[in-house]
């Protein structure tokens, strides 16, 4: 299947924060250590944390802005735009809600959907020269993915073929239901209901999965 | 419209945001029924199923370039400003409000205030680069001009060269060399064209491969170009993977990488068809111009 999976990848780290004192007293009182990920640093000012959200997540965005947008150019214009949102958002990151990763591509998401929906859709419009010009692959690169995305991908195979091939042409390649019903030769509703009972069905498995979680972690 | 209705509503345009995003219209729309359903508003959990959906056959095959790479730096580095200037504001205010002030506190402040900014590496690399060449320069003129006699029999300096990006011909080669797991296999002409020649490479290992072609007629750009079609087990026959289009601007033999847009397993075809510039989703395989049998 095309929702294959690879491993999931936890970008929590160990690191030491000073706690600032509201008292006015900039003396340092005792450290404390405690597991963060990248946006939670992000959001409590680790400046060392910005590189590293780069290099984790630079490959994902960049793959789903060339998969999503018609050209390099815009491709660049829209990850510059997203690590910006990702960064500014930070503190809204909610780990019981979803896998960092996740919600990097969720924020990633937004950006290129609107940016889609600005421009006339031409997938894949690399001249020949782009894709002569198209940076190496680097292969021992480890695919970040969720634990969401390990469900979704379960709950996908189970999916209608119809809802499989709509949800992987609107969300995986950015067409439009209008481009989707054209291709497909379907009428829009159609498509808008095969999208809509496919993702409600994802959307439900993982409400289930974090209401578990919830659930353990106050047990 | 009823209670029930209008959450149902709301539920399909939150999904349909999530998916294809929404028109004016329907954002209006939305944004009226969030005043209704306030706790709806904040759910999120359309826009996670989507994404941990995309992130499910997301392919991460390209390296962020190292020039976007460098703005996305610089980027950061106007954000982490801004966040440290705001949160020091911020801190001023709320000591101030508190009226409990410090002399110590007064002095740590003055002193954050007249400190000159700390500044990440890569900002001061544009100054020792920019050092490093004036250097240089200097080195070279004296070198030059003041000691034109030594010059003549010292041997040249050692060029260090950037490492060279490699051409589609040398990253196929490569690719033939190091994937255990590569298929080969030649181009046919449905159109009986005997010019035709070339083959397919693809290694499923690696998710990458390339095609190479000679006698391939340039095509039009403003009006056509050439796609790629895989056919693999993962697929339905009807809706292959769309392996990227490609245009063909000269004679002669040329390379072109393959850039699968689903994950390929094994691969039983490869197929060529002339599509309206910019590709189609599905094409009508009207005009089939090379296959590839595997």
């Amino acid at each position: 299947m095309f929702f294959e999976q690879s491993n999931f990848h936890q970008t929590t780290s160990w690191f030491k924060i000073k706690p600032y004192s509201v008292t006015g007293n900039l003396e340092l009182k005792e450290e404390e250590y405690v597991a963060q990920t990248i946006l939670q640093r992000i959001a409590a000012g680790d400046k060392s944390a910005v590189q590293e959200c780069l290099d984790t997540y630079g490959g994902l965005i960049w793959s789903l802005a060339r998969r999503m947008l018609p050209n390099v150019n815009e491709a660049e214009d829209a990850v510059q735009e997203i690590f910006i949102d990702v960064w500014k958002t930070a503190e809204r990151f909610d780990e019981s809600k979803s896998s960092e990763t996740t919600y990097v591509a969720m924020i990633a998401r937004r950006r290129l959907i609107d940016r889609l929906r600005k421009t006339t859709r031409q997938p894949n419009v690399d001249s020949f020269e782009d894709i002569l010009v198209e940076p190496s692959k680097n292969e021992d690169k480890q695919i970040q993915t969720s634990i969401e995305a390990k469900q979704a991908a379960k709950v996908l195979q189970d999916l209608r073929p119809e809802q499989q091939k709509v949800l992987q042409l609107s969300i995986v390649q950015g067409y439009s239901h209008q481009e989707i019903s054209d291709a497909l030769e379907m009428p829009l509703g159609t498509v808008k209901t095969h999208a809509r009972r496919g993702l409600m069905q994802v959307r439900e498995i993982l409400e289930e999965r974090n209401l578990n979680r919830g659930r353990e972690v106050s047990a | 419209m009823s209670e029930n209705l209008s959450k149902e509503k709301m539920l399909e345009l939150l999904a349909d945001q999530a998916v294809f995003g929404l028109s004016e219209k329907e954002l209006q729309e939305l944004r009226n029924l969030e005043k209704e359903y306030p706790k709806l508003k904040e759910d999120k959990s359309f826009e996670v199923a989507a994404a941990a959906i995309n992130l499910s056959s997301v392919k991460i095959d390209k390296a962020i370039p190292q020039s976007l790479q460098a703005k996305i730096l610089a980027d950061a580095d106007d954000f982490v400003g801004s966040k440290e200037i705001a949160e020091e504001e911020e801190q001023q205010n709320a000591v101030s409000t508190a009226g409990v002030v410090s002399q110590a506190v007064e002095s740590n402040i003055r002193q954050v205030q007249f400190e000159e900014p700390k500044r990440p590496f890569w900002q001061w690399l544009t100054p020792i680069f920019a050092g490093i060449g004036c250097v240089a320069l200097l080195l070279n003129i004296w070198l030059t001009y003041g000691n034109q006699n030594e010059v003549a029999e010292k041997p040249e300096k050692p060029v260090v060269e950037e490492p060279k990006e490699l051409s589609p011909t040398e990253k196929r080669e490569q690719l033939i060399a190091s994937a255990k797991d590569v298929v080969k296999t030649s181009w046919t002409s449905p159109l009986k064209d005997e010019n035709l020649k070339g083959e397919v490479v693809w290694s499923d290992e690696k998710q990458e491969g390339y095609m190479t072609f000679k006698g391939l007629a340039q095509n039009d750009i403003d009006k056509e170009t050439y796609q790629l079609w895989i056919f693999d087990e993962t697929q339905d026959e009807k809706t292959p993977i769309d392996g990227g289009v490609f245009d063909i601007k000269k004679n002669g033999e040329i390379v072109v990488p393959i850039d699968a847009k689903l994950k390929v397993k094994n691969p039983a075809a490869f197929a060529v068809t002339v599509e309206k510039p910019g590709g189609v989703v599905v094409s009508d395989r009207e005009k089939v111009v090379a296959l590839a049998k595997v």
